[in-house]
């Protein structure tokens, strides 16, 4: 299985390894290339395969917060109708004031994504026009897709309790007690508490 | 000659041709739509944060809540991404199985969205017609995972339970109903003249 070259993707992978320096890729099976750049090469490498390498459209972009190595991660994910091929570009931002450059202007899309971003994740895009409020209204809290973000805190805080229902807060102990039986030991590892 | 002023519609996140919350605010200049504006938070629900305190399996619940006419494509997104990172292999008749529910989840969807655009047009009938063919391919997914929308059936590692006995007779007795009924749908819509009028040349998108 391993001995499959895949043509098309490996010589996708070669021409972009060879134009731009510090960059890093693969190709992880059929139809599918994953490739890492430092933050600085984004624009340039978006524009590259969008008027060379024949990947026109744009389908996602997605941020994953990479607590534990304090860094953001950004992947913009790109399709090619012709060569159907799909390419993942991969880049990594720091955690402390973390801000990259807009690219808006080669995919109108990238407006609604990356306010998203902004608005969930807290990256500063630097030369986007867009309101500030997305779909948050009157938010003064951290940015809430943050993996730091409390949510059992915010809860507590701005909800509250409506009398009567203290027992719904652990149902399986309600109904417990309510019936008389036990609950089984393998069932107390799953308890959210 | 006078031009008409613009009207602001709220193309609002209740609508028959919708099937999904999202709000358009729609410029209108007599018939023409001259600016749109969406609105898209109102079925924002925050599932990537609430995977966060979740088991990987027991996250594949509240995957196929993602989208209401078509659950099962983000099951099975969802089960292939997991099964990716572990490097299991599915049996091949689990496959086959997916492959079976997808196509009818595909048809499911496909009845709703027809019936959703037909009625946004002012065509009523539409919606009625394939709302209610559409209950046959539900009847099928109840019996084979006990929940008519929301099947929570395709999990990492291939699939909950087999097929029932006797159940590919009743799917293709349904197929047969419905290839009857798509002659009736051509008729009353794809050859309407009305809706060709209508619809014709009008909100071309690019693809680039």
């Amino acid at each position: 299985m391993t001995d499959i070259k895949f043509e098309k993707e490996q010589q996708v992978v070669d021409q972009l390894v060879n134009t731009f320096q510090n960059l890093s890729g693969k190709v992880k099976r059929e139809r599918r290339i994953e490739v890492s750049v430092s933050k600085k090469l984004i624009p340039s490498v978006l524009s590259y395969v969008k008027d060379q390498l024949g990947f026109t459209h744009m389908s996602h972009m997605s941020c994953v917060d990479w607590l534990e190595d304090e860094h953001f991660e950004l992947i913009y994910i790109l399709w090619s109708p012709e060569l159907k091929v799909q390419l993942l570009i991969k880049t990594l931002i720091n955690r402390e004031n973390p801000s990259i450059e807009n690219v808006d202007m080669i995919w109108g899309q990238l407006n609604t994504y990356q306010r998203e971003i902004r608005e969930m994740f807290g990256i500063q895009f630097t030369g986007m026009i867009g309101k500030e409020e997305f779909i948050l209204e009157d938010w003064d809290e951290m940015p809430p897709m943050r993996r730091d973000f409390d949510t059992a805190e915010f809860i507590k805080e701005a909800y509250f309790e409506r009398p009567g229902r203290d027992g719904a807060k652990n149902v399986r102990d309600e109904i417990a007690d309510r019936s008389g039986e036990e609950i089984p030991e393998l069932a107390k590892k799953y308890s959210r508490d | 000659m006078m031009r008409e002023k613009a009207t602001t519609l709220y193309l609002g996140p209740q609508h028959p041709g919708i099937t999904g919350n999202m709000m358009i605010k729609l410029k209108v200049e007599g018939d023409t739509v001259v600016n749109a504006e969406t609105n898209v938070g109102y079925l924002h629900r925050g599932f990537e944060k609430l995977m966060e305190r979740r088991n990987w399996l027991q996250s594949f619940t509240i995957v196929c809540r993602i989208c209401v006419p078509e659950p099962d494509p983000n099951e099975l997104n969802y089960s292939r991404a997991v099964e990716e990172i572990e490097g299991r292999e599915v049996p091949e008749r689990a496959e086959w199985i997916r492959t079976l529910v997808m196509e009818l989840s595909r048809l499911a969807s496909y009845l709703l969205w027809f019936g959703g655009q037909n009625g946004s047009a002012g065509l009523y009938t539409m919606p009625q017609w394939t709302v209610g063919d559409r209950d046959y391919i539900l009847d099928l997914f109840e019996e084979l995972t006990g929940g008519r929308v929301y099947h929570m059936y395709i999990w990492p590692g291939g699939v909950r339970r087999d097929l029932p006995e006797g159940f590919a007779g009743r799917v293709l007795e349904t197929m047969d109903y419905l290839e009857k009924r798509l002659i009736q749908y051509d008729q009353l819509m794809f050859q309407n003249t009305i809706f060709q009028k209508r619809a014709q040349g009008v909100g071309y998108i690019d693809p680039a």
